[in-house]
């Protein structure tokens, strides 16, 4: 007798039925929802926390697909949002998401990720640690001083917890368990 | 699929050169920003689209509120809060136009040799009865002479003239208030000049008479107490005329706004010269130190009219 799948099956079929626009679609949604929230303050047991860094979770997201043009002008597009709302010199989350983009794609290409599951782990880490340095260099030589890092760490903290949760819906494979489409 | 007919970076290395070539020009955008010209030149699209976020473009005369408050459901008090500040600014105007005036009118005074009105004193208190029997419409307020209340003080509220002290305790006073049949007060209208006695009628609204002149009030202008009698300073707000059944009748101003305090001011007082003789400083004799006075001075403090 055959199981029938519940709820969170029936979704996780769908999506894999999704194609690459409609994922990309959903993405920019994700990360203008993650900034319309990051213009409040998030306060936790009295704690200000800081919110993920969610153009740098697409980038990443992404970019582990290989490199393809539309992720790359979305990524511009939504930056954009981000270069407003934080006062940041028009350009500079453009240059964060496309430095983590870049190195994920660059890692992938040089390396062999086919059998690492390791390097296929760590790497989305590392790009995100590279977006995030970029982040505190570009804040830094626009201020024109070292501006702190514990502040800059917390949120690359809350952005690589916020990829751990998010990262399916920025796959843009969309064969289950092939490669990236047109890859 | 969607991006099969591009291909990846393995494939392409063009692709590549492009993406380090977007990077490079983000990096002379930012560069460039740093130049002041540029940035006070993108400075106008920094505050649109924050104005964006905060406000409705071309909406300021509606006072909507902006994009982010409607969608964190913050719209309604947002809205209310633009609705206040446009009211305070609205007021500040008022304000700074009160302000002018009062020192143009303290400087006409100074070179009419005018006397002003007296500065304003008083204790306030709170309302521990209202008796609205058939005797008396009265208020029972809890300050009386210990407090500095004086007999026949002056009772006002937010909305003007609430009554007068006529019985005066130690800790407490009595308010005949403006609206018993009893109570008598010498009014005036703001606009038409136009002077009268004003009394409590059965009916809650008070009742103009005893007009000198023959000339109408103005529908709905203020009344004002006129400062005649020597009791009510001048210039406290008392109502708004209106014509009823073909009498002038006084809507009190007091009625609006009972919050359970007053303020109980002390009467307009001006002695008889022979009460307050003047006192000529030439002579060594008579100079009496100015603090042995008080009458004296009291009548500097409330001359004027009235």
């Amino acid at each position: 007798m055959r199981h029938k799948p519940g709820r969170l099956q029936r979704i996780a079929m769908s999506w894999r039925r999704t194609g690459a626009n409609t994922r990309l679609a959903v993405g920019a949604i994700l990360v203008i929802a993650g900034w319309f929230a990051s213009l409040s303050p998030f306060r936790l047991a009295g704690m200000d926390l800081p919110w993920p860094l969610m153009i740098l979770v697409a980038a990443v997201g992404w970019s582990r697909a290989g490199l393809y043009m539309r992720p790359v002008f979305l990524l511009i597009v939504l930056s954009l949002l981000f270069d407003i709302s934080t006062s940041a010199p028009f350009g500079s989350y453009m240059l964060v998401a496309l430095s983590a983009y870049g190195v994920q794609v660059m890692a992938q290409s040089a390396l062999d990720m086919d059998n690492g599951a390791v390097l296929e782990t760590a790497i989305p880490f590392f790009s995100l640690a590279t977006g995030i340095l970029a982040l505190w260099g570009l804040a830094s030589a626009s201020s024109g001083y070292a501006i702190k890092i514990l502040p800059i760490m917390m949120i690359g903290f809350a952005t690589a917890l916020a990829y751990v949760l998010t990262a399916p819906v920025f796959n843009l494979r969309t064969r289950y368990g092939g490669r990236a489409v047109g890859g | 699929m969607a991006f099969g007919r591009l291909s990846s970076s393995r494939k392409s290395p063009l692709k590549m050169r492009a993406l380090g070539m977007i990077m490079a020009l983000g990096i002379a955008a930012v560069v460039v920003q740093t130049a002041p010209g540029v940035t006070s030149a993108l400075m106008p699209v920094r505050t649109q689209a924050g104005d964006l976020l905060a406000a409705s473009p071309g909406r300021e005369e509606s006072r909507e509120p902006g994009l982010l408050a409607r969608i964190m459901g913050h719209g309604a008090r947002e809205r209310r809060i633009r609705e206040l500040e446009a009211r305070v600014q609205e007021l500040a105007r008022y304000e700074a136009a009160a302000r002018s005036m009062a020192a143009r009118l303290e400087a006409y005074e100074s070179m009419l040799s005018a006397m002003g009105e007296p500065p304003a004193r008083g204790a306030t208190a709170r309302v521990v009865s209202e008796v609205n029997g058939p005797f008396s419409e009265t208020l029972l307020a809890n300050a009386g002479r210990a407090q500095g209340v004086e007999p026949d003080a002056i009772a006002l509220n937010e909305g003007g003239v609430v009554g007068r002290v006529t019985h005066l305790g130690e800790r407490s006073s009595r308010i005949l208030l403006v609206t018993d049949f009893n109570s008598r007060i010498p009014v005036m209208g703001e606009n038409s000049g136009v002077r009268a006695i004003v009394f409590g009628d059965s009916d809650g609204l008070g009742t103009l008479a005893d007009r000198p002149e023959e000339d109408p009030f103005l529908p709905g202008e203020r009344i004002l107490t006129s400062g005649e009698g020597g009791l009510f300073p001048r210039g406290y707000m008392v109502g708004a005329a209106q014509m009823r059944e073909g009498r002038w009748r006084v809507a009190f101003s007091m009625s609006e706004t009972r919050g359970g305090f007053v303020r109980l001011v002390p009467p307009q007082r001006i002695p008889t010269p022979e009460e307050a003789p003047a006192i000529h400083q030439s002579d060594p004799a008579n100079a009496i130190p100015a603090t042995e006075t008080p009458d004296a001075e009291a009548a500097m403090e409330t001359g004027g009219e009235g």
